[in-house]
C-alpha cells in the first residue's frame, strides 16, 4: 500500500459506509466495516509518516497550488487514527443504546458522513476545501443533532446550528480575503507567501475572522456558550464522538493554520490574546463543571476547560509546548470519548446520570467503577495516565519559557479537575447501592475497556508516543516536508 | 465599482448580524441569509473586479482576464448556502409531534 492510495481510502471508505448504509436502509454493519478499515489505514499512515515525511495526492493530476490537494504529515495522521478510534466505539454504542427512532431517521449514515468530513479536515491541504469539509462535517452533525427528540434538545439544536452557520460565514470571509490578499489557498504556498512578503499586515484582519470562526468551533471561551447547552441533550454514545472530535477538529484548525500557515519570524498574529482566552477557558471552563450536578452536564463543561490547555500550548508556542499539545489532543480525545461512554454505562445501569438520583454502583458494578476511574483520573492528571504525561510536559515547557501565569494556571484548574471527578466519583459511586439496576451489554462494557486500555497504553509506552507527538509538532514548526511534498520542490528551511 | 460593492457587503453584513439578534427564529434565517450573501460577495470581489472580461484564454493578455477561481468558489458557497437554508427550513417547520 503507498501512502498515496492510503489518503485516497482514508476518504474513500466513510463515503463507502455512507452510501451502502443507505442502501441497506440504515444499517450499522457497513459503517462499522468501513470505519475499522479506516482507522487501519490511518494507524499505517501515522508509522509511515512517523520520521517526519510528509505525503500528498494532487486531486485530478493538477498541480499545486492551482489544484486541490490532500496532504498527511505526522499530525494529520495521528487525529485520523485516534478520530477514527473514538468513531468506532461511538457506533459500537450507538448500535446497542439508540432507539429504533434514531436507526428509522439514518443515524449510521450521517455518522459516516461526519467521519468523512472530519477525514477531509484533517487531510486537505487548501483553505477553501477545509472550509467544504467543515460544512460537511456541520451539517451531518447538524442532522444528527436534529434527530434527538424533545422540546430542550430542539431549542439547544437550533441555537448549535445558527452559531455555528455564523462561524462558517465568518471562515468563508476570511478565505475570501487571504485569496484577495495573496492570490493562493494552498496551505504550503500561502506559508511561503506570508514568508517572502515578511509583514503580518497581510493576515492580521484575515486572522481575526479566522480566529473567530474556529474559536467557536473549538469552544473558547467567550465563544464557548452553546456548548454546555447542547451537548448534554444527546444520548452518551453521540456525545462521546461529539464532545471528543468535534472541537477537537477546531482546535486541529487552529493549530495547522495558526501553528503552521501564518507562522512568520516563530510567532503568529494574535498569539496574545490566544494565550489570554485559553487560560480565560481553563479557569471559566473547570469553575462551570464545578457548579453542576448532572455527569453529562459536568463532563460538557470539562471540555471546555480541556481545550483551554491546548489551546494554551499553541499560544505558548515552543518546539516541547507544541509537541505537549498535539499529545495533549490524542489523550484528550481517547479520554473525553471514554468518560461519555462511562456515562453512558451508568444511565444503562442506573436509568439516569443525575449525581442527586445515582448512587453505589461501586457496590452494584465494580466494573462500571473501574471503567470511570482509568479516564477520570487521567483527565485529572494522576501518573502513570496518559493525562498525567499531557500536562506534565505542558507545565515543563512553559516553566522553561518562564510563564508563571500559564503554569500556576496549569496546577490550578487540574486541582479543580480533580475536584469535580471526586464529586462525580461520591455522589454516583460510593453510598448505598440502588437495588434496581441493569447490567449493561457486555459489547459495551468491553468498548469502554479498550479505550481505558488505550489510555493507559498511552500512559505506559509514553516515550512512543510523546515520540509521534513531538515529530508531528516538528511537521507544524518546521514544515520543509510538508512544503515539498505538497509543491514539488525543495524549500530551503 | 469596487467601493460600491465594499458598501453593499457592509451593509449586508450589518443588517445581516441586526436581524440574527432579532430574537426569533425567522429574525436568525432572514439574518443568516443577509449574511452568507455578505459573505458571497466579500468572495467574489476578492479577484478583483473586471468589466466585460470573461475568465477564458483566447489570446488575450493574462491581465484583462477576470479570475476564474472566485467565480468557482462562490459557486461551491452559494451551493453550500442554499443547503443549509433548506435545512434551516425545515428545522423552523417541522411538527411539533
Amino acid at each position: 500500500m503507498t501512502p498515496e492510495l492510503l489518503i485516497v481510502a482514508s476518504l474513500l471508505l466513510p463515503a463507502l459506509g455512507a452510501v451502502l448504509s443507505l442502501a441497506t436502509r440504515g444499517h450499522a454493519a457497513p459503517v462499522l466495516m468501513t470505519a475499522v478499515l479506516a482507522f487501519a489505514s490511518a494507524v499505517a499512515l501515522v508509522v509511515m509518516t512517523q520520521n517526519g515525511m510528509a505525503f500528498a495526492v494532487h486531486a485530478g493530476g493538477w498541480q499545486a497550488p492551482f489544484g486541490v490537494v490532500l496532504v498527511v504529515d505526522g499530525f494529520s495522521a495521528l487525529m485520523l487514527a485516534v478520530c477514527q478510534l473514538v468513531f468506532i466505539a461511538s457506533i459500537v454504542f450507538s448500535m446497542t443504546t439508540l432507539s429504533g427512532h434514531f436507526r428509522r431517521r439514518h443515524l449510521f449514515p450521517l455518522l459516516s458522513t461526519l467521519s468523512l468530513g472530519a477525514s477531509g479536515a484533517f487531510l486537505t491541504g487548501d483553505l477553501f476545501n477545509l472550509y467544504v469539509w467543515f460544512e460537511v462535517l456541520l451539517l451531518s452533525s447538524f442532522a444528527i443533532m436534529a434527530i434527538v427528540p424533545g422540546q430542550e434538545a430542539r431549542s439547544a439544536t437550533w441555537r448549535y446550528v445558527v452559531i455555528n452557520l455564523v462561524a462558517s460565514l465568518l471562515f468563508l470571509m476570511a478565505a475570501g480575503l487571504i485569496y484577495g490578499k495573496t492570490g493562493t489557498l494552498n496551505f504550503a504556498d500561502l506559508h511561503l507567501r506570508f514568508q517572502e512578503a515578511e509583514g503580518s499586515f497581510l493576515i492580521t484582519s484575515s486572522a481575526a475572522l479566522l480566529f473567530g470562526a474556529f474559536g467557536i468551533k473549538a469552544a473558547l471561551v467567550p465563544l464557548a456558550f452553546w456548548l454546555p447547552k447542547a451537548y448534554p441533550q444527546l444520548p452518551p454514545a453521540l456525545s462521546a464522538l461529539f464532545a471528543a472530535v468535534l472541537t477537537k477538529i477546531g482546535l486541529y484548525a487552529f493549530y495547522r493554520i495558526f501553528g503552521m500557515v501564518f507562522v512568520i519570524n516563530g510567532s503568529f498574529p494574535h498569539q496574545e490574546v490566544l494565550f489570554w482566552l485559553a487560560i480565560l477557558t481553563m479557569v471559566a471552563g473547570v469553575l462551570g463543571a464545578v457548579a453542576q450536578n448532572d455527569m453529562r452536564r459536568i463532563l460538557s463543561f470539562h471540555i471546555i476547560s480541556q481545550v483551554g490547555y491546548m489551546a494554551l500550548a499553541l499560544a505558548l508556542f515552543s518546539p516541547l509546548a507544541m509537541a505537549a499539545g498535539i499529545f495533549y489532543l490524542v489523550h484528550h480525545i481517547v479520554v473525553k470519548g471514554n468518560l461519555f461512554l462511562v456515562t453512558g454505562l451508568v444511565e444503562q445501569h442506573s436509568g439516569t446520570s443525575d449525581l442527586a438520583k445515582v448512587s453505589g454502583v461501586v457496590k452494584s458494578s465494580p466494573v462500571i467503577a473501574i471503567l470511570f476511574a482509568i479516564p477520570a483520573l487521567s483527565l485529572a492528571g494522576l501518573p502513570p495516565l496518559s493525562g498525567f504525561f499531557a500536562k506534565f510536559s505542558l507545565l515543563k515547557a512553559s516553566l522553561q519559557i518562564h510563564h508563571g501565569i500559564a503554569a500556576a494556571a496549569i496546577v490550578l484548574v487540574g486541582l479543580l479537575t480533580i475536584f469535580s471527578m471526586l464529586k462525580i466519583w461520591v455522589a454516583v459511586f460510593w453510598g448505598e447501592a440502588n437495588p434496581e439496576v441493569k447490567s449493561p451489554p457486555r459489547i459495551n462494557l468491553a468498548t469502554s475497556a479498550i479505550m481505558g486500555i488505550t489510555t493507559i497504553a498511552i500512559g505506559i509506552f509514553c516515550g512512543y508516543f510523546f515520540g509521534l507527538a513531538e515529530s508531528a509538532a516538528n511537521s507544524l514548526i518546521n514544515p520543509a516536508a510538508y512544503i515539498e511534498a505538497v509543491l514539488g520542490t525543495p524549500v530551503n528551511p | 465599482m469596487e467601493l460600491l460593492i465594499a458598501i453593499t457587503i457592509g451593509i449586508l453584513i450589518a443588517a445581516g448580524f441586526y436581524r440574527l439578534l432579532g430574537g426569533t427564529k425567522v429574525d436568525a434565517i432572514i439574518g443568516l441569509i443577509l449574511l452568507s450573501q455578505g459573505a458571497n460577495l466579500v468572495i467574489l470581489a476578492s479577484g478583483g473586479l473586471k468589466r466585460n472580461a470573461a475568465a477564458i484564454l483566447d489570446g488575450t493578455p493574462v491581465a484583462e482576464l477576470a479570475d476564474p477561481l472566485p467565480q468557482a468558489l462562490v459557486l461551491t458557497a452559494i451551493v453550500i448556502g442554499f443547503g443549509i437554508l433548506a435545512f434551516l427550513l425545515t428545522l423552523l417547520i417541522r411538527p411539533t409531534k
